[in-house]
C-alpha cells in the first residue's frame, strides 16, 4: 500500500509536525510520501515542519541502513519510511511577490471579464502581495490554486500522477489532505486540490484502489490583533473564523451531497478556543505553537492509512471530541487501530526522548577517550561496544564521526519531541480554564519570556533531583523509574538483523515501556 | 520480576559450581565415621590433638562421631549462609539505584560491606563450632586443625558465595562487584 499526505497552509504544516512525531513513535504506516502546500513558504510553522521532516528522514536513513546502523524491520522506532520532494513545499504561485492581478493577467482581460473580477475582488485584494499567503481570503486562494496547472511535469503533481498510476497498476493508494476550514491557504486548497486529484483519477480512468481522505480543522484557536499599524492590511481576523466556517460547512455540505470527493473525512475543532499569545500576519515570525486538536487530525490521518481501516463505497465523515470536563487526559487520545495504542506509543517516545537526551545521549557523545569509561558496563558492552567494534582496526568506533553524527542528531530530535509535547501541553490551555497534565514538565522545561519566539525552553542539564523525577514524567501511574530503564536495557533481547547503533536505539526505545 | 527470577537461577547455578562439594562433604560427615576410612585417618592426623587423645585414653571412635557431627553441622550452616547471602545480594542488586551510565561502580562499596558482613558471619560460625562445648570433639581440636578448618572454610565459602553472586548479580550492577565486568556480555549471561 502507498500512502500520501498533503498538509495545506500553516495548520496543515502543524498537523504534519504531530504526525511526524507519531510516526517516530511507531504509529504510522510502513511508507508515506509527505508534501506541504503553502504560498507563504517562509511561514514559521511551514519551515519548522520542513526542518523536522528532513531531520526525520536523515535520522531514519542513518538508523535503517542494512550496511551500517540498523534498527531492523521489527522495530517501531522511526517505523514509517517517509519520503518527500527535494523541496517539500509546493507554492501555488511562483515568482517573487506575486499578486492575483498578475496571476490572472488582469490588465489583459476583456472589459467584461475585468468587470466580473472587480465584482469578485476589491482592488486591495487584487494588488495584495501574496508571498506571505492568502491572508485568510479563500476567494483569493481558490483563484490562485485553480489558475495553476496540475501537469505531470510539476514536481508536486507528478507524485499524485504516480500515485494514481500505482493504483491503476493494482496497488492500493491512499492520499490524505489536512488543512483548516478557516483561514486562507488551507480553506482554499482543501477542496480545490482534492477535486483536482479526483479529476486526474477520472482522466486516467482509475476507479479502484485509490482512496482520498481528509482532515478539516474547524476553529480551535484565536488571538488578539494589535490595533496599531494594521490599517489597510489584509490579515486573518479571528472574529471572522466562525462565519467563515459556517459558510465553508454549508459549501462542503452541498459538495458532499452531489459529489463524492473524499472517501473519509475527519472533522475536529475545539471549544473553548485556545488563545494564542501573539499575533503575526505571516512569514517566518508566524510560528504558532503545536496544539492538542492538531494531534487529532494527525491521528485521523494515521487511522486512514491503517491497514485495519477498511474503506467502503460510501463517503464517511468522522468527528471526535474529548471528554466533557476541562481536563485533557490520556484517555482523550484515540487509538490508531486495534493494535496500535496511541497512548502507549507516545508515552514510550516521550520517555525515550527524556532518557536519551539527559542520560544516555551525553554518555555516548564525544571521542572514545571520553566514552571509554563506560566500556566495562554491561549495557555498553552488549549494545554499543560489540556493535560498533571494527575487526579490521580492532577498535570500538562509537566515537567516530559517522556514529557521532547519528548520536547528536538523535539528541536534537529528542529535544524536538520534548519541546513539542511540552509546548502543546502549555499552549493548548494557557489563558483558558482547561487543564492538561499528560506529562509533568516543569522540572525539565520552563516557559520563556514573552518576547521570545520560543515559548518553551528545555533545560540543557538536569541535576540529580530533577532526573529522579523521571518516574513522574508521564501521568499514568506506572511509576517507571530510571533504574527500570537501566535494568530493561541490560536485559532486552537484541533482535535479529539489528546492527550498529540501531541496536542500542531500539532497545532503549523498547525499554521505555513497562 | 523476570529479571529477578533469572538472577535467582543464575545464582543457584553459580553456587552449585563449588557448592556441591560442601553438600557432599556435609552428607559424608552426617553419615558418621566409616571404619578405617582415609578421611577418618586424615582427621586424626591433621585436625585433632592425637597425642592428647591417646594419652587421655578417650576412645577415638567416640570422638570421631562427635567430630563428624561437628563438621556436618558446621558445613551445613556455612553452606546455608553462603546460599542465603548470595541470593540476598543477587536479588538486592536489582534494587540498587543504578539509574545512569557510570553509576554502578559507586556501588562497589555496598558490595564490600555486604561481603564483609558475610565473611564475618563465616568467621563467627567457624569460631562458634570450633570453640563450642556442644561437641566433645571441639575440645580436642588442635591449633593447626582450627587454623586449617578456618582457612579452608573462609576461602572455600567465599568462593562458593562469589561464584553465586558473580553469575546472579543484576547485569547493570556487575561493575559493583569484583571482576563482575569481566563476564561476557551476551543474551545468556
Amino acid at each position: 500500500m502507498k500512502n500520501y499526505i498533503i498538509g495545506i497552509g500553516g495548520t496543515g504544516a502543524k498537523c504534519l509536525e504531530h504526525l511526524l512525531h507519531c510516526c517516530t513513535a511507531g504509529l504510522g504506516p510502513n511508507n508515506l510520501w509527505a508534501g506541504l502546500v503553502d504560498q507563504d513558504e517562509a511561514n514559521g510553522n511551514v519551515s519548522k515542519t520542513k526542518i523536522l521532516l528532513n531531520k526525520y528522514m536523515n535520522l531514519r536513513s542513518n538508523l535503517r541502513n542494512e550496511s551500517g546502523n540498523d534498527l531492523a524491520k521489527k522495530s517501531n522506532l522511526f517505523k514509517t519510511q517517509i519520503t518527500a520532494n527535494a523541496d517539500s513545499v509546493w507554492l501555488p504561485m511562483k515568482g517573487a511577490n506575486p499578486t492575483l492581478e498578475e496571476l490572472i493577467n488582469y490588465n489583459l482581460l476583456k472589459p467584461e471579464v475585468k468587470g466580473l473580477m472587480d465584482c469578485l475582488y476589491d482592488p486591495d485584494e487584487l494588488k495584495q502581495n501574496l508571498s506571505e499567503g492568502f491572508r485568510a481570503r479563500p476567494n483569493i486562494g481558490a483563484a490562485a490554486i485553480l489558475s495553476t496547472t496540475a501537469n505531470e511535469d510539476d514536481i508536486f503533481w507528478s507524485q499524485i500522477y504516480k500515485a494514481i498510476d500505482a493504483a491503476r497498476g493494482g496497488e492500493e493508494v491512499r492520499v490524505f489532505i489536512i488543512s483548516s476550514i478557516f483561514g486562507g491557504t488551507g480553506a482554499s486548497g482543501f477542496p480545490n486540490i482534492a477535486r483536482r486529484i479526483r479529476q486526474i483519477q477520472k482522466d486516467k480512468n482509475v476507479s479502484s484502489n485509490f482512496h482520498l481522505g481528509g482532515a478539516l480543522m474547524l476553529p480551535y484557536f484565536n488571538y488578539e490583533v494589535p490595533e496599531e499599524n494594521m490599517e489597510g492590511e489584509l490579515y486573518a481576523k479571528p472574529e471572522e473564523f466562525l462565519d467563515q466556517t459556517k459558510g465553508a460547512l454549508q459549501y462542503y455540505s452541498k459538495l458532499f451531497e452531489y459529489e463524492k470527493i473524499f472517501d473519509q473525512v475527519y472533522v475536529t475543532g475545539w471549544d473553548p478556543l485556545t488563545k494564542l499569545p501573539n499575533f503575526k500576519m505571516g512569514g517566518n515570525l508566524q510560528n504558532n505553537p503545536p496544539l492538542f486538536p492538531e494531534l487529532y487530525a494527525a491521528l485521523g490521518a494515521l487511522k486512514f492509512f491503517s491497514e485495519d481501516n477498511k474503506i467502503g463505497e460510501a463517503q464517511e465523515i468522522f468527528h471526535i471530541g474529548k471528554n466533557e470536563s476541562n481536563d485533557i487526559l490520556w484517555s482523550d487520545i484515540p487509538n490508531v487501530s486495534s493494535n496500535l495504542n496511541s497512548k502507549n506509543s507516545l508515552t514510550k517516545l516521550i520517555r525515550f526522548s527524556f532518557t536519551y537526551n539527559w542520560m544516555y545521549g551525553p554518555a555516548l557523545a564525544g571521542s572514545w577517550s571520553k566514552i571509554k569509561k563506560y566500556q566495562n558496563e554491561n549495557w555498553f558492552k552488549r549494545l554499543i561496544y560489540k556493535e560498533t567494534y571494527n575487526n579490521d582496526t580492532n577498535a570500538c568506533e562509537v566515537g567516530h564521526e559517522r556514529n557521532q553524527e547519528v548520536i547528536s542528531a538523535m539528541q536534537e530530535y529528542c529535544q524536538d519531541v520534548l519541546t513539542w509535547m511540552t509546548d502543546m501541553q502549555y499552549s493548548t490551555v494557557v489563558n483558558t480554564d482547561q487543564k492538561m497534565d499528560l506529562i509533568v514538565s516543569d522540572f525539565f522545561s520552563e516557559p520563556t519570556k514573552d518576547d521570545s519566539p520560543e515559548r518553551i525552553k528545555i533545560k540543557e542539564k538536569l541535576n540529580e533531583t530533577e532526573k529522579n523525577q523521571f518516574n513522574t514524567l508521564i501521568n499514568d501511574n506506572k511509576n517507571l523509574k530510571l533504574l527500570n530503564i537501566m535494568s530493561n536495557i541490560s536485559y532486552k533481547k537484541i533482535e535479529k538483523d539489528q546492527k550498529g547503533l540501531g541496536v542500542f536505539m531500539d532497545i532503549l526505545f523498547r525499554s521505555c515501556e513497562q | 520480576m523476570n529479571h529477578i527470577i533469572r538472577s535467582i537461577i543464575l545464582t543457584l547455578i553459580g553456587l552449585l559450581l563449588l557448592g556441591w562439594i560442601s553438600f557432599w562433604f556435609s552428607a559424608l560427615n552426617a553419615l558418621g565415621p566409616d571404619g578405617e576410612s582415609d578421611l577418618l585417618q586424615w582427621y586424626f592426623d591433621n585436625l585433632v590433638q592425637s597425642e592428647e587423645i591417646t594419652s587421655s585414653g578417650m576412645p577415638w571412635e567416640d570422638l570421631a562421631v562427635s567430630l563428624y557431627n561437628l563438621l556436618a553441622q558446621m558445613t551445613t550452616a556455612l553452606l546455608s549462609t553462603a546460599v542465603v547471602a548470595a541470593l540476598i545480594w543477587s536479588i538486592g542488586s536489582h534494587f540498587l539505584n543504578i539509574n545512569a551510565p557510570g553509576k554502578a561502580k559507586f556501588y562497589f562499596i555496598y558490595w564490600i560491606i555486604f561481603t564483609g558482613i558475610f565473611m564475618g558471619i563465616v568467621f563467627g560460625l567457624v569460631f562458634w563450632f570450633t570453640k563450642s562445648s556442644t561437641f566433645n570433639a571441639a575440645d580436642y581440636l588442635s591449633d593447626g586443625g582450627v587454623f586449617l578448618i578456618s582457612a579452608i572454610s573462609v576461602i572455600y565459602y567465599f568462593l562458593v558465595y562469589y561464584l553465586g553472586i558473580l553469575l546472579g548479580t543484576a547485569r547493570f550492577a556487575r561493575s559493583s562487584i569484583l571482576f563482575g565486568n569481566k563476564l561476557p556480555a551476551n543474551n545468556l549471561l
